[in-house]
């Protein structure tokens, strides 16, 4: 189980100093700014290293930098004309369709990052609307 | 318990007088230090940890107060969300055409309030999300204590600390959230109660239960209480300033068990290292605070596992594995792939950590691999040390990408010689499927040839077994253009290796040894889950520290991890049978005693009478030999308690008398006695051995042939098959003085190596030598003049000393002279020796009987000096069995007849 340490963060003892959590419109107070840290600071660099961690798995497992290393390596090592060409031929077919799994696959995880950002905002814009309305 | 657990020199506890500003090192007593001028921190290798009372004040003012406000968002965070599914669900019917355009629903969905209540219910996903992932962002994690050197522990001991060297690190930060509340929810009025805290743990807490139910042990408070004075005195009320002092030791229990946070089951360790108390209560039960911080430890390590498999997970290090593509660059593996296992994928698809305990091997056998030239590599060593895991993590290592380039991308393929030749249809196809296999392995650029023995693949050695394709691989083998793996033991690289100056060129020799006990218990807690489930059983922690404990001791035939992987499987394995749902040290102990049919499980009452009544039993079937039997009898008595040395044999003696005084006869009463009836004991005849060139055959193992072509059972095998008896070298001083050396690492390791380089153990035998030396002098000083058998006993000693170098002397655990037998000892023999063919004789319905007179008359009449009791049992065999046997044969004794043992017989 996963237990969370509220009571601190990596910056300090926010919570620890007393002054400032020494009543609960403070702790409330507090509560908000940790959320809005947490959530326009925090989370969106945690997701950056996120993408950046999809990144390298979905080339690793679409191979796509070791096809474009040894592009020119012959297919299964069969050192003849045939396997040269055969060997081109079948990097020019697959890695097209690697690249756009890739690239579908991190502009995905961006728009995610994008939505997650504009998320809170646009539900309270949302909720404006709705009363106006 | 012996074992290490190499806990120590993680971490160093420190106290500081702020008044008199003096610096020291807490050692052996923990204090709880709750004036406010002193304060305790924590000094691993490379941090600094500290607490202060305006912290602790500040949890126990505002924790709990925070805590309600976020409970309180939760709860209203959870309320908000419900409207917004109802909504959101009519949205859904209202334009699936469900609900009719009249409805009180429609107009609701229509109305302002929908959309409003749709918002906050995202609001309140937003604020649950919040609270659930917080730690994902930013997680608070204790760094790794790394080992402090014995250099940088002498220098803080003599120059203090310098602390500009740590990074510095707040305690606060990583205590857990559960931990924060329990201490805060016991502290009343700035005071907690140990007592209670400690209460609460052991009742409440389900980490604390999980650790105490593997270490096997009940722990309940009405125990302590009332046997270990456990209660509230004992253990005091504390002003909230002690909470320093408890964190920091709950710190480092975390930190010397890998944990990542301060939780309530450290709290539960530090409070138990605090008060002696508690380690008594331990004790008592066989636990030590090691013991559970290994258990914690291991419980860490399970739900680490569990974590590895998230390759997205930030925190675990990215290894590339090359992909769905990578094969394109490597050459074809048909045929070889349909003769070998590829270890690689193996690993991948284990959750298993392999070749722990062989680090520097693995270390070694990477970098054998990773060289241009000569990147074969043959490692040697004996069964069971862990050959093939030690391939295995090459393989995992292969698999994370923590190898050298030249390494990144291989495959290990565990070639099935065996496999091969069963699926060959002829020589000539085996010939073609090894070539065409070499050459795909040469073309394959990715692939690392592992074959296990190595040795069958040696044309010597093929011969032997039959097998016919050694030839044909070996030259590709001795020019490979692709990395092999071979294993061999010692003897057979001996045999066939060692003297192929060409072979052993080709191959980079990497010895593997035996693992530690420490890192056999490792191996051990990664197959409990396994067995556990196999098994349907529960594995006490104590149960596999008994297992590599009496494994490394009693089953030395193999080596560890092997021995102990075996001995818990088998443990398991027995405890199935028997409806045995926990598995404890005794359990372990039970088992080994059934699989080797010795006694090493706790004394029970029958087998400590037994034991105490030893000295007595023998003392009634052995006659007039009172001090060999007392000697006899304290040595067994000490291997029966484990009080001996482990690495010695049972006991060592040399046995010295004129020919039929019981010398022999002790050496098999005592197996009898002791290794129980089943068990034959071992007799070396030493006149065998007298000259030189015997050395050999001492040393022979089952390998040797005797002149018919038979193999010969040697010392060697014997002890080997047989390792818990009685060893008898009779007439010891007959053989040759070369001989006699081998005796002394008998003696003093317990272990003998034999000319094929197996080590054979002795250390569960009982060694008795049997001498001649002095007869003469024994006998004529016992016609002479009883009063002088001290004189005379001291001159066979000395004479003894002419035979016997002194270093092999002085290694017997007592020389024994045996008194030559006088008329009244030939009369109690003559009593035992009728009492055993009366015995004989009831078995065959017929009671023999005879008069007090018998016994004497036969002594007397069987009496040949200096040649002991043996005339007797002569004596009765041909006057007293002889004469029944006549009547028996005459038809006048049958089965009921009552027989009278006649004078006219004896005279």
């Amino acid at each position: 189980m996963e237990v969370k340490n509220t009571v601190s963060d990596n910056s300090g003892q926010q919570l620890l100093t007393g002054t400032k959590v020494d009543s609960y419109a403070a702790i409330l107070l507090y509560s908000f700014q940790d959320f809005l840290r947490w959530w326009y600071i925090k989370m969106p660099i945690w997701h950056l290293r996120v993408l950046n961690r999809l990144a390298k798995v979905v080339d690793d497992q679409l191979s796509l930098s070791l096809l474009s290393k040894t592009f020119f390596t012959p297919w299964h090592r069969d050192y003849s004309a045939m396997g040269y060409l055969f060997g081109i031929a079948m990097r020019i077919l697959y890695l097209p369709i690697a690249v756009t799994i890739f690239l579908l696959i991190f502009f995905l995880y961006l728009l995610f990052i994008l939505f997650w950002i504009i998320l809170p905002i646009a539900t309270l814009t949302f909720i404006l609307t709705s009363l106006i309305k | 318990m012996a074992l290490d657990f190499e806990m120590q020199q993680k971490t160093i506890c420190g106290y500081h007088k702020k008044d008199t500003g003096r610096v020291g090192i807490i050692e052996k007593k923990y204090p709880i230090l709750e004036n406010e001028n002193e304060a305790t921190f924590l000094v691993t290798r490379d941090h600094f940890f500290s607490i202060s009372t305006q912290q602790i004040a500040s949890v126990i003012k505002n924790f709990l107060r925070y805590k309600k406000v976020h409970d309180i968002i939760r709860i209203l965070a959870n309320i908000i969300i419900v409207p917004g599914i109802f909504v959101a669900v009519g949205f859904i019917f209202k334009y699936a055409n469900i609900l009719e355009d009249s409805s009180f629903i429609v107009q609701f969905i229509d109305s302002k309030w929908s959309g409003v209540l749709f918002g906050l219910s995202i609001l309140g996903v937003i604020i649950l999300w919040h609270d659930f992932y917080e730690e994902k962002s930013h997680p608070v994690q204790l760094p790794i204590a790394k080992r402090i050197s014995p250099k940088e522990l002498d220098e803080i001991r003599a120059t203090g600390f310098k602390f500009g060297r740590y990074a510095h690190l707040e305690i606060v930060h990583f205590t857990n959230q559960e931990t924060l509340e329990m201490l805060c929810t016991y502290t009343k009025d700035n005071h907690f109660s140990i007592f209670e805290l400690y209460k609460h743990l052991l009742t409440d807490n389900f980490e604390v239960q999980q650790l105490i139910r593997r270490s096997g042990i009940e722990m309940g408070i009405e125990e302590l209480e009332k046997d270990f004075k456990v209660n509230a005195e004992s253990l005091p009320q504390y002003h909230i300033t002690a909470y320093r002092s408890l964190l920091t030791y709950a710190v480092e229990e975390a930190l010397l068990t890998e944990s990542k946070e301060v939780q309530p089951q450290h709290i539960f360790l530090a409070i138990t290292r605090i008060f002696p108390q508690l380690q008594k209560f331990l004790q008592t039960k066989n636990i030590t605070i090691d013991i559970l911080r290994e258990i914690c430890l291991y419980n860490n390590k399970v739900i680490n596992k569990k974590n590895r498999a998230n390759f997205l997970d930030i925190k675990i290090p990215y290894y590339r594995r090359g992909g769905i593509s990578k094969q394109w660059v490597f050459g074809y593996t048909f045929i070889l792939s349909h003769f070998s296992k590829d270890l690689t994928r193996v690993v991948a698809e284990s959750q298993d950590t392999f070749g722990i305990g062989h680090e520097e091997e693995i270390e070694n056998l990477v970098s054998v691999l990773g060289k241009i030239s000569n990147k074969n590599a043959l490692l040697i060593g004996e069964a069971g040390v862990g050959k093939s895991s030690l391939i295995l993590g090459v393989a995992q290592r292969i698999n994370t990408g923590n190898v050298p380039i030249q390494l990144k991308d291989k495959r290990v393929v565990q070639f099935d010689v065996n496999g091969l030749i069963a699926q060959a249809s002829g020589e000539k196809n085996i010939e073609q499927l090894v070539i065409k296999a070499m050459e795909e392995l040469e073309n394959a650029g990715n692939t690392i040839l592992y074959i296990d023995e190595m040795q069958e693949l040696i044309p010597a050695k093929a011969e032997e077994s039959g097998q016919s394709i050694a030839g044909i691989m070996l030259p590709y083998i001795m020019n490979s253009k692709f990395p092999i793996i071979g294993t061999i033991n010692y003897a057979d690289y001996k045999k066939y290796f060692y003297s192929n100056e060409s072979l052993r060129q080709s191959f980079s020799n990497i010895e593997v040894k035996e693992v530690s006990t420490t890192d056999t218990l490792k191996i051990l807690e990664t197959k409990v889950a396994e067995l556990e489930s196999n098994f349907s059983c529960y594995i006490t922690f104590p149960a596999l520290v008994a297992s590599v404990e009496l494994a490394q001791r009693y089953i030395r035939d193999r080596k560890l991890p092997s021995s102990a992987v075996q001995t818990i499987e088998a443990t398991c394995s027995w405890a199935q049978s028997n409806n045995i749902p926990k598995i404890t040290s005794e359990h372990v102990s039970k088992a080994i005693s059934i699989q080797k049919n010795i006694n090493i499980t706790e004394i029970d009452q029958e087998e400590s009478n037994r034991l105490r009544k030893l000295e007595e039993n023998i003392k009634s079937r052995i006659v007039g030999q009172d001090e060999a039997i007392i000697a006899i009898t304290e040595a067994l008595r000490r291997a029966r308690t484990d009080v001996r040395s482990a690495d010695k044999p049972i006991g060592t003696f040399l046995f010295i008398g004129p020919t039929g005084v019981g010398k022999t006869y002790l050496a098999k009463v005592v197996g009898e006695e002791f290794f129980g009836n089943k068990q034959d004991i071992i007799r070396v005849d030493m006149s065998e051995y007298q000259d030189v060139s015997s050395i050999d055959k001492f040393l022979g193992s089952s390998t040797q042939t005797n002149i018919m072509g038979q193999s010969q059972i040697t010392l060697v095998d014997r002890v080997k098959s047989n390792p818990y008896t009685v060893v008898l070298f009779d007439e010891i001083e007959k053989a040759h003085p070369d001989i006699l050396n081998l005796f002394l690492q008998i003696f003093d390791e317990g272990r003998l190596t034999s000319s094929a380089g197996e080590t054979v153990d002795f250390t569960n035998t009982v060694i008795i030598c049997t001498s001649n030396i002095g007869s003469q002098i024994l006998l004529e000083a016992l016609e002479k003049d009883a009063s002088l058998w001290d004189e005379a006993k001291n001159r066979v000693l000395l004479e003894l000393r002419q035979y016997l170098r002194p270093e092999l002397l002085n290694r017997f655990d007592k020389v024994i002279v045996f008194a030559p037998h006088d008329i009244n000892n030939l009369t109690q023999i003559s009593e035992l020796l009728l009492a055993e063919l009366a015995k004989r004789l009831a078995d065959k319905g017929m009671i023999l009987k005879w008069n007090n007179q018998i016994p004497m008359l036969v002594a007397n009449k069987s009496n040949e000096p200096g040649m002991g009791a043996r005339p007797i049992k002569r004596y009765i065999q041909d006057r007293i069995e002889g004469e029944i046997a006549k009547e028996i044969i005459e038809g006048n004794l049958k089965s009921g007849a009552e027989i009278n043992i006649r004078e006219s017989w004896i005279i």
